[in-house]
């Protein structure tokens, strides 16, 4: 047996979760039908799920159901960009990014009407390594302008931010997976940020304020 | 939306008539119809044949006489006293199934209440699903609530959910007392749910919480988490805690 592969009744076990709520939790699209994975075994056929995936999203699940209804859910879920678009005056009032964060945004790529997902994205995303503390007003304007340039080609996939530092100069970039790069050892990983993440705590702070 | 853009008519067919479909208020069939196009109504209402080439797009579907429709179906209520047939995907909040319905692909819906015939070549989501009938479902069977009494053999490929039971509706039929083989039962390869509950079933896998084997059933294996009842009158290969 694949090594990467749960059974059904193993995920049960784990994590404590029933067949009704599987079986609901499949009909809302909150776990993917490709997910479910049919195979003969010695006791019949049973199915069997992608390990790791799986164990993450039920507990997400299990951790966000009582703030959010199941369809909520299913939107985060979903890989696509949000349809919304909002003013400035709603970002800021409903608490999604801050006033610091938006004017720098503004100052660097310009007023706009309104927002469209993916500019609230980088704004969102660009507040958050702010106030981590890792990025600088200067990094900062080099993540405005390569989210702007490049990030409409990664959309929908599982794009990786990151940014390394050498020498006190700094590179930032955007890439599908950072998982086979290697640097010289003067090199230094500042930023490693998987969008995906991202993109789900905004779907959910943006959900918050709707319901508040 | 588009109630406010373009008002809404009525199209009603007496006899026999043709239209391209469109955008309507309340569609009404006597006698015999046939849709070209896509049809988008409030309430689409058939007392005699109808056949939609297009999708259907309506609040309520009540069918009395025979309909078949090619195209996906939304709906909001459907209600089936007739015949009828859906060639694509079918959405609706409610289902009522009084006489004979087929869909050829899956059926997705709140409510499932079948009081005559349903049969889908692919799965059946709803989150409660009663019958007082028959069904054949090749695929599988995903609901919350799964109410069943059968009249005659029922089956599906899987049956998933939290409460599943299943019950003979009448005691003995006529055929049933010459032949053993007309008995009525349910076929299913698997059945998986929270709390089960069987009578008169056959299946390769039963697996839940709580599990009653009820006479009549004949089951290859059974696994269960913390409660079983086994009739002395039902036939289990092999039983296992887990």
């Amino acid at each position: 047996m694949d090594d990467d592969l749960i059974s059904k009744k193993e995920l049960l076990e784990i994590t404590g979760i029933s067949y009704g709520q599987l079986y609901r939790w499949k009909r809302k699209s909150l776990i993917p039908e490709d997910w479910f994975i049919r195979k003969s075994s010695y006791t019949g056929q049973e199915t069997f799920f992608p390990r790791h995936k799986i164990i993450a999203r039920v507990d997400k699940i299990i951790n966000m159901k009582d703030d959010l209804s199941l369809d909520e859910l299913a939107d985060v879920f979903s890989p696509s960009a949000g349809e919304t678009s909002l003013r400035s005056t709603e970002l800021i009032e409903r608490n999604i990014v801050s006033l610091l964060t938006l004017d720098l945004y503004v100052e660097i790529s310009g007023q706009q009407e309104e927002f469209t997902f993916d500019h609230i994205l980088c704004i969102y995303i660009l507040e958050k390594l702010l106030k981590s503390g890792e990025l600088s007003r200067e990094e900062g304007l080099l993540l405005v302008r390569t989210m702007e340039e490049h990030y409409g080609k990664l959309a929908g996939k599982n794009a990786e931010l990151v940014l390394i530092r050498k020498m006190g100069v700094s590179i930032l970039f955007l890439t599908e997976s950072a998982d086979q790069l290697y640097f010289d050892k003067g090199v230094k990983w500042v930023i490693r940020l998987p969008i995906a993440s991202s993109i789900e705590e905004l779907k959910l702070k943006m959900n918050e304020r709707e319901e508040a | 939306m588009e109630q406010k853009q373009q008002p809404r008519h009525d199209l009603n067919i007496s006899g026999m008539g043709r239209t391209g479909g469109g955008v309507y208020k309340d569609v009404r069939i006597d006698g015999m119809g046939k849709v070209s196009g896509d049809i988008d109504c409030i309430t689409f209402t058939s007392n005699g044949t109808v056949g939609i080439e297009g999708s259907l797009h309506a609040e309520s579907m009540n069918i009395n006489g025979t309909a078949k429709v090619e195209g996906p179906a939304m709906l909001d209520k459907m209600v089936i006293d007739g015949m009828s047939t859906f060639k694509d995907q079918v959405q609706s909040r409610t289902v009522f199934i009084n006489g004979r319905a087929t869909f050829d692909k899956s059926l997705k819906s709140d409510t499932v209440e079948v009081g005559g015939i349903l049969k889908t070549k692919e799965g059946v989501q709803c989150e409660s699903f009663s019958v007082k009938g028959h069904f054949t479902i090749d695929g599988l069977l995903n609901a919350d609530q799964v109410d069943i009494k059968m009249n005659l053999s029922c089956s599906a490929q899987e049956i998933g959910g939290e409460n599943i039971v299943v019950r003979k509706w009448k005691s003995s039929s006529f055929w049933e007392q010459l032949h053993h083989g007309f008995s009525t039962r349910l076929t299913a390869h698997i059945i998986e749910g929270d709390h089960i509950d069987l009578e008169y079933t056959e299946a390769d896998t039963v697996r839940g919480n709580d599990v009653r084997i009820g006479p009549g059933c004949t089951i290859r294996l059974v696994e269960y988490q913390n409660t079983i009842y086994q009739d002395p009158d039902a036939k289990v290969g092999s039983c296992v805690q887990i």
